[in-house]
C-alpha cells in the first residue's frame, strides 16, 4: 500500500507537481489576506467589501495598498524565479539576478534618468514611465552587452559570462558612482531612495505594463524546466541529449532581465531574495527545476509580500526599507544552509 | 546696482511667499515634516495641533515623545493618513514626491514651506507658518517681541563688519571625516549671516573635504557642527580630528562649535545661534 502511494506521488512528481506546491501556494493566499488586512490605516474588510467604509479607507486600499501588495507579489515572484533559472543556467548555487547585470543595469538607467531627465524635459502622458522605462533600457542594455560580448569573443561559456558579469557590474557601479558625486541635493535624494527600494511608490499606472511584462517573463522561465536540468550534466552532454544550449541561455537571460528589470523599475534594488529563494524551495521539493521554478515563483512571491507588510507595520507610521527585511531574512537563513550542507 | 538688483529680488519673493501662506482649510490636527518647522510651531505655542512629526524633529524635547512618521524624506503614505491630520505641513525637502502625490489625491492639505537660508527668511517662515494655522496676528507678535530684536542686533553687528572674513562651516561626522558645506546650502546662509564669506563657495552641496583642501582654504574661521554627539566633550575631540587638527583656524582657536540643528534648520533658534557666532567672530557690536 505505502509503495503503491509512493509510486502515485512520484508519478505526480515526474508531471512536474509536487507536494509542497500547493502548500506554497496556501502560503502566498495567507501571506495576500494579511496584507491586505495589516497596515498603519485600521479598515474592515467587510465595511469595505459591503460599500460602507469611509473614503479614506477606500482610497487607501484601492490607491496606496492594494497596488503595494501586487507590486511587491510581482517583484518577489520575478526575483526568485530569476534566481533559480540563472542558478541552473550557471550550475552555480551563488548565481542571483544581479551577476548578469540586470539590477546594475537598471539602476544605472534610472539613475541617468533621475540626474538627465529633467534636461530632456520629458513630460505629458509619458511622464510616469520615464523612470521606469529608463531603468528597463539600462537592464537590458547590460544584459544585451555581457550577452554579445560573452558570445562573439569567449564562445559563450558559462564561466566567462560570469566573469563578463561581474566586469559590467563594476563598471557600472562606477558610473553610478559618477553620477551620484556630480548630482545635486534633490536628485541624490530620489537616488538614494531608489537604491535601497521600496514597494510605496506602486500605482496602476505603471503596474498595468509591468505584470504583463513579468508575466510574459515568468511563462517563459517556467518553460525552461526540462532544459535546466539537463543542463546538469554539463553543457556538451545537454546538447547531446538534444537541448540547445544557447537558446536556453538566450531565453533564460532575455526573460530574467525583462522580469526583474521591470521590478527594479519600479521598487528599486530588493536584496537577496533571487539568490536565498530557490535554496528554500529545493529544501523541500528536490532540485528538480519543474517544481523549484513553480515554488520559486509562488513563495518568493509570499515571502516579499510579507516582508513589506513587515517594512510597513513594524515600525508604523514610519516605514523601514524593504531591502532590510529582506535581507535580515535571507543572510541568517544562507548561512544556515551552507553550515547544514557542510556536516563537520 | 546689485543691491538694487537684490532689493527687487527680496520684494519679489516676498510677494510670491506670501501667496503661498494662506491659512489652511482646517488645522485642527497637523502634522509636520521638518525639524525647523516642529520647532516653530512649539515656539508660535500652537503644539496642542501637533499630530504626528518626522525623525529630524529633535527641538524641543517634548517633540520626541509625539507619534513619529519617520525620516522626513522618507515619510509613508498610509503611515502618514494613519494619524488621520487635517493638514501636513513640510519643509522643502519633503517626500519622497509619490508619497506626496498620494497624500494630495485624499481630502488632507499638504503644504510645503520655502526654504530661504536668511534672517529674513527665518521671519518669513515664522510669519508664513503662523498664517497657514491661522494665527497670523499671533506669529506677528511673536517676531517682534522675540525675534526682531535678535534681527537688528545681527544688523548692527554687521553694520561695523568692513570686510567679511573668510570662514567654513564644518559638519564633523564624528569617524574622523568633514563634511564642508558649499553653494546654496544652509550652512553657506548661516556663514552669510554671521558676516563670513565661505570658503568653499566651488562647489554645490554638501561635499566631503580632505585635510589638504582644507588646508588649501585655509578659511580665517571655523564653524564646527558634530553630528549626534553632545557639543560639551566634542571640542577635544575635534581637535583630534586628522582633517581639521592643522588648520591654523583651530590652532589659533578661531573657531565656534555649534549645534547642527541649532544653525542649520534656519528655525527660530537659528536666530539666536548666529548672534553669538556673529560676536564671537566680529566681537560685540
Amino acid at each position: 500500500m505505502r509503495k503503491l502511494g509512493s509510486r502515485a506521488l512520484s508519478a505526480v512528481e515526474s508531471l512536474g507537481f509536487h507536494w509542497a506546491l500547493p502548500t506554497y501556494a496556501v502560503l502566498l493566499v495567507f501571506s495576500l489576506a494579511l496584507a491586505l488586512c495589516l497596515g498603519a490605516v485600521d479598515i474592515s474588510i467587510p465595511a469595505l467589501l459591503r460599500g460602507t467604509a469611509s473614503d479614506l479607507e477606500t482610497l487607501v486600499m484601492y490607491e496606496i495598498r492594494g497596488p503595494r501588495i501586487v507590486l511587491a507579489a510581482i517583484v518577489g515572484s520575478s526575483l526568485a524565479l530569476a534566481g533559480t533559472a540563472l542558478q541552473g543556467l550557471f550550475r552555480n548555487p551563488l548565481a542571483d539576478p544581479g551577476l548578469i547585470g540586470v539590477s546594475s543595469g537598471a539602476a544605472l538607467g534610472a539613475v541617468t534618468m533621475i540626474v538627465f531627465g529633467s534636461v530632456v524635459g520629458l513630460g505629458g502622458w509619458f511622464a510616469p514611465y520615464a523612470m521606469p522605462a529608463s531603468a528597463m533600457v539600462g537592464a537590458m542594455a547590460c544584459t544585451s552587452f555581457l550577452y554579445y560580448y560573452s558570445a562573439r569573443k569567449a564562445g559563450f561559456n558559462v564561466a566567462t559570462i560570469l566573469l563578463v558579469g561581474i566586469a559590467i557590474n563594476a563598471l557600472a557601479g562606477v558610473l553610478i558612482g559618477f553620477l551620484q558625486y556630480a548630482s545635486d541635493n534633490r536628485e541624490l535624494r530620489s537616488l538614494v531612495f531608489w537604491m535601497l527600494g521600496s514597494f510605496g511608490g506602486a500605482n496602476w499606472t505603471t503596474l498595468i505594463p509591468a505584470i504583463a511584462i513579468s508575466a510574459v517573463a515568468g511563462t517563459v522561465l517556467l518553460a525552461q524546466g526540462r532544459g535546466l536540468d539537463l543542463m546538469q550534466l554539463g553543457e556538451s552532454e545537454a546538447q547531446y541529449l538534444g537541448i540547445n544550449t544557447n537558446a536556453l541561455k538566450r531565453w533564460v537571460i532575455v526573460a530574467a532581465a525583462a522580469g526583474v528589470g521591470v521590478g527594479v523599475a519600479l521598487a528599486g534594488i530588493v536584496g537577496f531574495v533571487g539568490l536565498v529563494e530557490p535554496h528554500l524551495v529545493r529544501l523541500t521539493t528536490g532540485a528538480g527545476h519543474q517544481q523549484v521554478l513553480l515554488g520559486s515563483a509562488l513563495m518568493g512571491a509570499a515571502l516579499v509580500v510579507m516582508s513589506d507588510t513587515i517594512a510597513r507595520t513594524l515600525v508604523a507610521p514610519a516605514e523601514i526599507p524593504v531591502s532590510l527585511v529582506t535581507s535580515a531574512i535571507g543572510a541568517p537563513f544562507f548561512l544556515w544552509l551552507i553550515w547544514r550542507s557542510h556536516p563537520s | 546696482m546689485r543691491t538694487t538688483c537684490g532689493s527687487l529680488l527680496v520684494a519679489l519673493s516676498v510677494l510670491s511667499a506670501q501667496a503661498e501662506c494662506l491659512a489652511a482649510k482646517d488645522f485642527a490636527r497637523v502634522a509636520l515634516a521638518g525639524g525647523s518647522i516642529t520647532e516653530t510651531v512649539y515656539f508660535l505655542g500652537l503644539q496642542h495641533r501637533i499630530v504626528a512629526v518626522d525623525s529630524t524633529s529633535l527641538y524641543p524635547e517634548d517633540a520626541k515623545s509625539l507619534p513619529n512618521m519617520g525620516y522626513v524624506r522618507a515619510l509613508s503614505a498610509e503611515g502618514v493618513l494613519s494619524l488621520n491630520p487635517t493638514l501636513v505641513i513640510g519643509e522643502n525637502d519633503m517626500g519622497p514626491p509619490y508619497v506626496l502625490q498620494q497624500i494630495e489625491r485624499t481630502n488632507v492639505e499638504l503644504v510645503r514651506i520655502d526654504e530661504e537660508n536668511s534672517a529674513l527668511g527665518i521671519l518669513r517662515k515664522v510669519e508664513c507658518i503662523a498664517s497657514v494655522l491661522g494665527q497670523a496676528e499671533k506669529g506677528g507678535d511673536r517676531i517682534s517681541s522675540d525675534l526682531m530684536p535678535l534681527a537688528e542686533r545681527l544688523a548692527e553687528i554687521g553694520e561695523q563688519v568692513e570686510i567679511r572674513p573668510a570662514a567654513a562651516f564644518i559638519l564633523s561626522m564624528g569617524d574622523g571625516t568633514a563634511m564642508a558645506g558649499g553653494n546654496s546650502t544652509s550652512a553657506d546662509g548661516f556663514l552669510r549671516m554671521a558676516f563670513t564669506q565661505n570658503s568653499f563657495v566651488s562647489f554645490d552641496g554638501w561635499k566631503p573635504v580632505s585635510a589638504e583642501s582644507l588646508l588649501n582654504a585655509s578659511p580665517e574661521f571655523l564653524v564646527i557642527a558634530p553630528m549626534d554627539q553632545d557639543l560639551t566633550d566634542t571640542a577635544e575631540q575635534l581637535r583630534g580630528l586628522d582633517a581639521i587638527r592643522d588648520l591654523p583656524a583651530v590652532q589659533n582657536r578661531k573657531y565656534v562649535i555649534v549645534e547642527s540643528m541649532a544653525s542649520l534648520g534656519f528655525g527660530p533658534r537659528t536666530l539666536s545661534t548666529a548672534v553669538s557666532v556673529a560676536e564671537a567672530i566680529h566681537g560685540p557690536p
